[in-house]
């Protein structure tokens, strides 16, 4: 898919400052549009980037629901910024569900690590993701055993972690398989241990290299290919709204990121900065998105609406599947915009400032969007014209601006 | 002032966040084997409560990990389902059929389902577990129904007895990707939903073919027809006229301004998706609120709520030809007569009140309610449930004869102790294609099974 619509500028700054912070951040709204617009695009991407993170760990709880209701409400947090939407990444690219992860200890442990490297180090953040309990019990990692290893582990390291589909053989995935084999989580005590008796210790051959590989160097000699860097550094950027780089393009930031030894922070700062002259609009939201940028201009209590990530198909650890959640167009079809169509509609005016004086003007700046499509712009007019009082104008104004497809893009 | 400074955090940054009464990411059960006590605690605790069945709405099945679905792993972001060729409509199609298909996500027991009461070797390897004979509805000599399917026993359904695959695995994910796809053997091809291929050749431009009311359902993967997946049925609540009414009508009006071009921009899915869904709701018309005193709803719970909206949309003329609904929990490895018992007075009331509703609106006979679960499980128990197993049994009612079909015999289970295979699925599936009007060879074109019924 590709955005092939021609937009009506609104305002050149806030434009490209507007794209910026929706890329960058899940809960933003135009406080921090028109803030950040006062100083230079560079500016912006670096004001962003070092935003200071809220590291606290997650809730030591029985309750795996009371870690993940948590974490939602962290997430909204604007001045999280880029670390939340970072470590938002992490865990739908380094995935695990709820219901296949060895508990709630585990999942509070796992999302603790995500969240204190999600600006970090790709390579120190997979070493510790492969042994974690609750990644452990999700891909059958815990319990294998090299005389008959499971290879789910280590393929998908491979496949969703690493290099990418196609690029191992089936020989590699068995030798990894084994050589990872021997971590078992023991879930009285709390720990991860590795029982030499269940693991592989002779040599073997994993990708043409005879050696007494263990996890540790597995997961070196896979970060050490910059086919790893290629193939996480084209998630990242996509994800960061920079779009889908081709193959060639992906191989020269996979080339560079590589040499920037994989460091999180550098990644996530060039893929905003070139690409400021980039389209407006360059992927739809997912669920968890739709949900906060809503929610910033809404003024939604969070505990109260968490029920809403459900309804829009991205509760977090509760994934479709292992690689995660969607990244097409899934996300814009019939069902979602009921959901979506619904939300634009029932708004609670009283959660919003000063909503009377919204025209649709203010609409659509409130919504951060300064780049308007034909279509759209006749719809508001349609508004604008209708025969209502003015306090149904205000409010119609602002569900065409939260409907409006450009408000469903990132 | 700087960025950061936009934003008192409301809450001291020692306090514990305000966490809603009761935590809501937890309001649905889970059909997965909790390895977590705590969590096993939790669901027990909430099904004590009641809350599964009428707390907080409705009760979905979990979406399984679908981990070997290889498909679905999207590296590059356009890449769609895989999908396979458009099949014909059979001449002698009649006209309008509707398939509901009713997925009981966990593998559902198909012994406590349909009881072989005439069994000692039933009773042998279940001592704690099985239904006493006593209790059964019987059907004849040998089998009988669940205690708790009354209204289904006294409404008449049909029994497939040992419908299972031809292959060995026994993985949830395995299975349920055999199922989706109709891949019998795990061999064969496929690389669409088994219900997609129904709904594609089906489609006549309708505003909804094919309608998921259980949220996303991989059997419709890579339909290239309208399908609808409702993660909560009750948001089409929306689409009707309320106390704005005359706001809401000037804003479907603006989303309707978009018009209807088609093409690969993303401003044009949405407005699809936006004329879909107004055509949708004035096809379905003003809709009352479901009553909660229905036994469907009171009883039927999720599913219950589910089959409701199904059935409204069936009876209004948004075209609606498949349908899949969704009902989880039936992973009983342990506590399987607490659970298994309650999801059966869900399943009984919810199909019963489903098919009632058709009579009442007229359209009994041209439906079918066909429900599968991706596996049966072991003959012998474990105490306090059952393993994953093998063939199974599934029911159907609507518009066809009442029979019993294929066999089980619980004496006779393979070496791991599963029930053998006397009905392949894709058997069962093709026969629900070609009631629908579907040339079964023409979407199933690697498999030669018999037809059960027309």
């Amino acid at each position: 898919m590709v955005d092939t619509e021609v937009y009506i500028e609104r305002d050149s700054t806030r434009r490209k400052i507007s794209k910026l912070v929706r890329r960058s951040c899940l809960g933003s709204n135009q406080q921090v549009v028109n803030e950040l617009s006062k100083s230079s695009y560079k500016n912006a991407v670096t004001s962003l980037l070092n935003s200071e993170p809220d590291l606290s760990d997650p809730p030591e709880t029985e309750e795996m629901s009371e870690i993940i209701d948590w974490w939602i409400i962290k997430m909204e947090k604007p001045s999280g910024g880029l670390h939340e939407k970072m470590a938002w990444f992490w865990h739908s690219l380094l995935t695990t569900h709820r219901n296949d992860a060895n508990g709630p200890y585990f999942v509070g442990k796992q999302l603790g690590l995500l969240r204190t490297q999600a600006l970090g180090n790709y390579r120190d953040l997979l070493q510790e993701f492969v042994v974690d309990g609750a990644l452990l019990a999700y891909l059958d990692g815990d319990g294998s055993q090299a005389s008959n290893p499971n290879e789910n582990l280590s393929r998908e390291l491979m496949e969703l972690f690493t290099l990418g589909v196609g690029q191992y053989s089936e020989d590699d995935v068995r030798a990894a398989a084994r050589a990872m084999a021997g971590w078992q989580v023991d879930r009285e005590t709390n720990k991860v241990n590795f029982n030499k008796r269940r693991a592989f210790i002779a040599p073997l051959l994993f990708r043409g290299v005879q050696d007494s590989w263990d996890t540790k160097k597995i997961v070196d000699h896979l970060c050490d290919d910059k086919r790893t860097a290629a193939y996480v550094g084209r998630q990242v950027w996509f994800y960061l709204g920079g779009g889908w780089l081709n193959d060639s393009d992906s191989e020269k930031l996979g080339d560079w990121w590589h040499g920037e030894n994989l460091e999180i922070k550098p990644l996530v700062e060039k893929a905003l900065r070139d690409t400021e002259g980039s389209p407006d609009y360059q992927r739809p939201k997912t669920g968890l998105e739709y949900f906060y940028s809503h929610s910033a201009i809404v003024n939604y209590k969070i505990s109260d609406n968490l029920y809403r990530l459900r309804d829009l198909n991205q509760m977090p650890y509760e994934p479709p599947n292992v690689a995660g959640w969607p990244k097409d167009d899934r996300w814009l079809d019939t069902g979602s915009m009921l959901v979506r169509g619904q939300m634009a509609f029932n708004v609670d005016f009283e959660q919003i400032d000063d909503w009377q004086s919204i025209d649709a003007n203010e609409a659509f700046n409130r919504c951060g969007l300064y780049a308007i499509s034909n279509k759209t712009q006749k719809a508001m007019n349609l508004v604008e014209t209708a025969d209502m009082d003015s306090d149904d104008k205000a409010k119609a104004s602002l569900h065409v601006a939260l409907s409006s497809p450009e408000f469903q893009m990132l | 002032m700087s960025y950061h400074d936009l934003y008192e955090n409301p809450e001291n940054s020692g306090k514990k966040p305000t966490l809603p009464h009761k935590p809501v990411s937890d309001s649905k059960p889970s059909s997965d084997a909790p390895k977590s006590k705590s969590r096993r605690h939790l669901i027990q605790g909430a099904m004590a409560s009641g809350a599964l069945i009428a707390g907080g709405g409705l009760v979905y099945g979990t979406k399984f990990t679908n981990k070997n679905s290889k498909e679905d792993t999207f590296e590059n972001p356009n890449l769609e389902y895989g999908s396979d060729p458009i099949g014909s409509i059979r001449s002698d199609a009649t006209d309008g059929r509707v398939l509901v298909v009713v997925e009981l996500a966990g593998g559902n027991d198909g012994l406590s389902m349909v009881v072989p009461y005439g069994s000692g070797t039933y009773y042998d390897q279940r001592p704690n577990v099985a239904i006493p004979q006593e209790e059964v509805l019987t059907l004849n000599d040998t089998i009988g129904l669940h205690p708790n399917l009354a209204r289904l026993h006294q409404r008449g359904i049909t029994i497939l007895q040992g419908v299972g695959s031809k292959q060995n695995s026994l993985s949830h994910f395995d299975c349920e990707g055999f199922w989706q796809r109709g891949d019998v053997d795990g061999e064969t091809a496929y690389r669409s939903g088994f219900l997609a291929r129904c709904i594609d050749p089906l489609d006549k431009g309708a505003p909804i073919t094919g309608l998921a009311v259980g949220g996303h359902t991989p059997y419709f993967n890579s339909s290239r027809s309208t399908t609808i997946a409702m993660s909560n049925p009750g948001y089409l609540n929306y689409l009707s006229a309320d106390e704005n009414w005359e706001r809401k009508k000037v804003f479907h009006e603006a989303l309707r301004t978009y018009g209807s071009e088609v093409s690969d921009s993303h401003i044009d899915v949405v407005h699809k998706s936006y004329l879909n869904l107004l055509d949708m709701g004035e096809l379905a018309g003003e809709r009352p609120a479901p009553d909660d005193t229905n036994p469907m709803i009171s009883d039927g719970g999720g599913l219950g709520r589910q089959l409701n909206v199904a059935a409204e949309l069936i009876d209004s003329d948004t075209g609606v030809r498949v349908v899949h609904a969704r009902l989880g929990g039936f992973d009983t490895h342990t506590n399987q007569r607490g659970r298994h018992d309650q999801l059966m007075t869900q399943l009984d009331a919810s199909v019963a009140g489903f098919l009632q509703a058709a009579e009442e609106k007229g359209f009994a006979d041209r439906v079918l309610v066909a429900v599968f679960s991706e596996f049966g499980r072991r003959v012998s128990e474990n105490e306090r449930g059952t393993d994953h197993g093998q063939a199974s049994n599934i029911i159907l009612a609507g518009a066809i004869d009442n029979v019993v079909m294929g066999e089980v015999n619980v004496a006779d289970s393979d070496d791991r102790g599963n029930i053998k295979t006397s009905i392949p699925f894709d058997s069962v599936q093709r026969t629900c294609a070609e009631w629908l009007g579907i040339e079964g060879d023409s979407i199933f074109p690697d498999s030669d099974t018999e037809i059960l019924f027309t």
